[in-house]
């Protein structure tokens, strides 16, 4: 059945409503709330479900939930939790079918309660009466009834109480309050579950101090502050937690020195916990955005050294851009200071973000400030670079140039080396036409690039006619044998590739076998078909083999390792 | 079929090249071949001399002079140059007739023959007629035989009907067709070698099947060379000379014509496989060798195994040339021992440079490059350079030990090209231990190391065997009294595998194991061509044919005993 377009019908309604119970019937309506006589129905579905005969609101609840699934639910729960609020019914049984619904829902329907105990002065009180008399379904909505009703005074009541889940949902009801010109009240209250042995009370009491610090756009009274210390030193998981959500939802409460011991406390996340680390994500993208980035930087080496590479910055996506968005300069603060001091994680983790097939130039610039004053740091640096990113020659040379510029004389020499042997022996595309214009240009010691790029030619003069020596060419048998391998190592490449796309999951996929355009049929609301032309463009990325690891793999990889291995020189 | 050979003929660049095939040619004909080319000289102007029937005088028994001429006559080369052809005319009238032909021909009529691979253009045809009528004397003729004239001779003489009109025409037409694919060349050309070697009715026959070959191996070179890939002409020659060893070996045959004409023509095969080997390995490769990554970059692959593969295929080429131009310098003839010997101190000069210049000869990806290592230590060893390339097994020794450790890069005992080409498929004990299960080269690696005296080095490799594979069979192979018999041919049920080498116990308990194995099996009781001092030739089969260099060989035959370590009572005497 579709209400798109018909007008209601109540005697159908009612029946559907009377023999198939209210959630099957909201599932068949398929109603949304954009059109035109959804308001219509709810008064309706209202008017049918408020009567004195009106069906109960469970009716066939279990089996009409055993069927939605998914999405589907979530479609029919933003018409209850727009229904809700309406009826007039028992509060006992709204309670038991919220709790119900609540197994596949959200929070939505627990708000959606808390309105309709704001629609009579009587329904809150008799919540609350029913936690204190110990009702379990009664407790789970306390929170969402305290918010929606503001109630201070109750809040406080519980929160000062003993009844520990009673309190736990009201000190997070009063963090959430505007609390207007009781915060005084209510930070006191506060405390003193901060104050706790109970460390999920005065975890809970600290958040919420946080944050309604936080909706008031001020500091946390100082106080919290020493406790917030005295909690993160435990490491316990809980705590981790709580200094990762203060640095995400709530760093306008944080001081300074409350950042940095937030910080140094969320190092010990534990990486399994996916879901901490998402938090911790979106925390240091805001601590970037608000200029902290030399702390992210330094924090993010740090977790994921701890981690032992169980988590990259492949988890830290968001965070990432972030660096990138502040500009190529504090990106490549980021890959001096994590190629300098970091371990191997990190090293890893960010040569495998910023490496590219087909870049044009270097993915990042490099500021004269984040250099190592020391020329052994510099070629340390340098070598660091070769070895890391060596795969994408643009992201190798960056480093290499940058000291060529702003770093010691002393080390030129080797630098240049280093640019030579293994990137400009290996890389005659790309590489060589990026040295070609920084010479133009007039870059930092164009006259040692100017020899390197001499040294490359004089390189491939002397093998001008090589492909006459034909007697060394693998046989056509060896060349068949060699591309099957090869097109399987791709074919398995691009099938990684597509599972590890965010795309997969988002869209359909169609493959077009012929044609340079597609048209697609699109069925529109007025139940018409129209066509949508789709012109196709072909991309491509190409990149390009170093040489080296073809002719010399064994060296190459022996010197990456050394250079990716080397220790810095203790001084 | 003519047209190939007549091709063939006017592709010869060099008047020895056709010196090489005209006695084979004239005998086969019938005639009674005098005087055969040397090397350099001219006998007053006439390059062969041979009894036979004049077919322009009713078949009368004639005394040929020939005077050789490559590709065409032209007037430039009539009076003047180095081929000039008049004065070689002059100098036959003038002194060969006059003061050389033996008294026994003195009675025959002269038939004084220009002969060329290609034709007499018209633009010296008016001097050579006025030539001829004006020495024309009873008694004193002049004949032209020109390409297609030796064409003809070659069809039905050397090649005869079997070749150019059964099925085995086809073979040798797909070996010469499909020369830009050395591979298949090679296929059909051993085809069709196995198809001239059919067994003989005499000794006759016998020596008219390696004719065929031989002349075989020339065309496919001639035509290989126009082409621009010796490959395939590279190949056949080390197959022809292999294949043609046992006939021409002269312990097997009875002292006579036979023995000596086989000697006479073995020596032809040989000339031309170095002549072969030098023009690829000389020539085109060598002025690359030195040249950083240059030979690895020929190759034209993107995949490095391949790169692995064709180096050190070329490292066992050279290396086997060097040999076989050391065992030339062992001749009386001072001059060209001394040319000899300096040919092959510039291949293995060249050898060295490409193992510089190349450093993935470092990291051999199959087991069985033992044989090219072999070959190039041997070289090494024989003009006396082993100080020179000491370095290189140490450094062969480091990357084993690390590709045992890493369980990368590491050699596997298989030749299969797929299975070198995935190597390593995973880093599983299972995989490793079957790519690991059997090897030659660990052994011989740690014998040179024994024998340039790193004992530090040698005992690392030992150790490292023992703790990553302790399950590999390591063994060597020796020729039994099968091997002289099949080995030639390509035969692979010969010899004797010696595994049990006591790796676990001591290096020096393993070589008193390979040295009594050296003692109690002698090489040269079981190889005639070893016994003759013609060692290359079996190198020459364990190279093409992939089986192990027996380690008689490993050393110079003056040091036969192939190992001793730096703390073993006798023998070695390390070079480095």
């Amino acid at each position: 059945m579709d209400t798109e377009g018909i007008p209601i019908d109540k005697a159908e309604l009612a029946t559907q409503l009377r023999t198939r119970g209210l959630l099957h019937t909201v599932t068949d309506l398929k109603c949304h709330r954009r059109e035109d006589n959804y308001s219509e129905l709810l008064v309706a579905l209202v008017a049918i479900l408020n009567a004195t005969d009106a069906p109960s609101i469970d009716l066939h609840l279990e089996e009409a939930l055993t069927t939605l699934e998914g999405p589907r639910f979530f479609l029919v729960q933003r018409v209850l939790c727009d229904l809700i609020p309406l009826l007039d019914v028992n509060q006992d049984l709204l309670l038991s079918f919220i709790t119900r619904l609540l197994d596949k829902g959200d929070d939505a329907l627990s708000t959606a309660f808390g309105e309709w105990t704001t629609k009579d002065a009587a329904r809150p009180f008799k919540v609350y009466e029913a936690v204190r008399n110990g009702d379990s379904l009664a407790l789970r909505q306390l929170f969402s009834v305290l918010l929606m009703n503001t109630d201070i005074d109750e809040g406080l009541i519980f929160a000062l109480a003993d009844q520990r889940e009673a309190k736990l949902a009201a000190i997070l009801a009063l963090g959430s309050i505007e609390l207007g010109e009781r915060h005084q009240e209510v930070f006191d209250a506060l405390f003193q579950g901060a104050s706790s042995k109970d460390e999920g009370v005065a975890l809970q009491s600290l958040e919420a101090a946080y944050r309604a610090a936080a909706k008031r756009k001020e500091f946390a009274p100082a106080g919290f502050g020493d406790i917030l210390e005295r909690v993160f030193q435990t490491h316990s998981p809980p705590a981790i937690n709580l200094a990762v959500n203060l640095l995400w939802l709530y760093p306008e409460s944080l001081p300074d020195d409350m950042i940095d011991l937030c910080l140094n406390t969320v190092v010990y996340a534990d990486p399994g916990n996916t879901v901490t680390i998402s938090h911790l994500d979106q925390a240091l993208d805001r601590l970037v955005i608000d200029g902290r980035a030399e702390s992210v930087i330094h924090l993010l080496g740090e977790v994921i050294e701890r981690s032992k590479g169980q988590i990259t910055l492949d988890a830290f996506q968001s965070t990432f851009y972030a660096l990138t968005d502040a500009g190529a300069d504090v990106l490549g603060s980021a890959i001096v200071h994590w190629l300098l001091n970091g371990g191997g994680h990190i090293r890893t983790s960010i040569a495998n973000e910023v490496c590219r097939a087909g870049n044009d130039d270097p993915p990042f610039s490099i500021p004269t400030a984040s250099l190592p004053s020391a020329p052994s740091d510099q070629l340390f640096l340098c070598r660091k670079a070769v070895g890391w990113f060596f795969i994408d020659p643009l992201a190798a040379v960056a480093i290499p140039l940058a000291v060529l510029r702003d770093g010691s004389t002393d080390i030129a020499s080797d630098v240049l080396n280093l640019i030579y042997d293994p990137l400009l022996l290996s890389y005659g595309g790309t590489l060589k036409e990026y040295l070609e214009r920084y010479v133009a240009d007039g870059g930092a010691n164009s006259s040692g690039i100017t020899e390197l790029l001499a040294q490359k030619a004089a390189f491939t003069d002397a093998i001008e006619g090589i492909e006459r020596l034909v007697e060394l060419h693998p046989s056509e048998m060896q060349r068949e044998a060699e591309r099957v391998q090869w097109n399987e190592q791709m074919e398995r490449g691009m099938e990684q590739g597509r599972r590890k796309s965010i795309l997969e999951d988002l869209f359909s996929k169609q493959y077009i076998l012929y044609g340079r355009s597609s048209l697609t049929p699109l069925h529109t609301s007025e139940g018409t078909t129209a066509f949508t032309e789709i012109e196709m463009k072909s991309f491509s990325i190409s990149s390009e083999l170093p040489l080296l690891n073809i002719v010399d793999p064994v060296g190459l990889e022996n010197m990456l390792f050394y250079f990716k291995h080397e220790s810095r020189e203790q001084r | 079929m003519k047209l190939v050979v007549m091709h063939y003929l006017r592709s010869l660049r060099e008047r020895d090249e056709l010196d090489a095939i005209l006695p084979d040619l004239l005998a086969e004909s019938g005639f009674e071949v005098i005087t055969r080319p040397r090397r350099g000289t001219r006998q007053a102007g006439v390059d062969v001399a041979a009894v036979g029937p004049d077919p322009e005088r009713d078949g009368a028994r004639s005394l040929f002079l020939f005077t050789i001429k490559s590709g065409d006559l032209t007037r430039e080369h009539w009076d003047t140059g180095q081929q000039a052809v008049r004065p070689s005319l002059n100098e036959i009238l003038d002194d060969y007739i006059q003061n050389r032909i033996p008294p026994h021909f003195a009675n025959l009529p002269v038939v004084i023959c220009v002969c060329m691979g290609g034709e007499m253009r018209e633009d010296v045809r008016a001097q050579w007629s006025g030539f001829c009528r004006k020495n024309e004397a009873a008694g004193v003729h002049f004949a032209e035989w020109n390409g297609d004239r030796l064409a003809d001779l070659i069809l039905n003489g050397m090649l005869r009907s079997e070749l150019i009109e059964s099925e085995n025409r086809g073979l040798f037409h797909k070996a010469l067709a499909m020369l830009d694919q050395p591979d298949v060349a090679y296929r059909h050309f051993h085809c069709l070698l196995n198809a001239i070697f059919t067994e003989p009715k005499n000794q006759a026959e016998r020596t008219r099947q390696l004719r065929k070959a031989y002349l075989c191996l020339w065309i496919l070179f001639v035509w290989a060379r126009d082409a621009g890939n010796l490959e395939a002409a590279y190949r056949a020659s080390e197959l022809v000379l292999l294949r043609s060893w046992p006939h021409c070996d002269n312990t097997r045959l009875r002292k006579g014509t036979t023995q000596r004409e086989r000697l006479a023509h073995f020596d032809q095969v040989l000339k031309l496989y170095n002549i072969i080997a030098h023009l690829l390995l000389v020539e085109k490769i060598g002025p690359f060798a030195d040249k950083r990554y240059a030979l690895s970059m020929a190759v034209n692959s993107r995949n490095a195994v391949d790169i692995n593969i064709a180096l050190f295929e070329t490292l066992g080429r050279l290396s086997l040339h060097g040999l076989w131009l050391d065992a030339f310098s062992n001749v009386q003839d001072e001059k060209f021992a001394q040319a000899m010997s300096e040919a092959a101190d510039k291949v293995l000069d060249i050898a060295i440079g490409m193992l510089n210049a190349n450093p993935a000869l470092i990291v051999p990806v199959r087991d069985d490059f033992a044989i090219e290592l072999a070959l190039f230590m041997r070289l090494a060893d024989v003009r006396g350079r082993i100080y020179s390339v000491a370095n290189y097994i140490r450094a062969i020794s480091d990357h084993l030990c690390d590709g045992l450790m890493t369980r990368q890069h590491y050699p596997v005992s298989t030749m299969n090209y797929r299975d070198v080409l995935a190597h390593p498929r995973d880093r599983s004990d299972e995989y490793f231990e079957e790519q690991t299960r059997a090897g030659i080269l660990y052994i011989f690696v740690l014998a040179w190391l024994a024998m340039i005296g790193d004992k530090e080095r040698a005992e690392r490799l030992r150790c490292t065997l023992l703790e990553q594979a302790p399950h590999m069979t390591h063994q060597i192979w020796i020729p039994d009294g099968q091997t002289d018999e099949v080995f030639w041919g390509g035969g692979r049920e010969h010899g004797l595998s010696v595994p049990c080498l006591p790796v676990s116990e001591s290096i020096d308990a393993v070589f008193d194991i390979v040295n009594r194995v050296i003692e109690e099996h002698p090489l040269h009781e079981r190889i005639s061509a070893v016994r003759i001092g013609l060692a290359p030739i079996l190198l020459t089969a364990c190279r093409h044919y992939r089986m192990p260099v027996p380690p008689h060989l490993w050393r110079d035959d003056d040091r036969s005993e192939p190992a001793r370590t730096a703390t073993g009572q006798t023998i070695s005497d390390p070079e480095v």
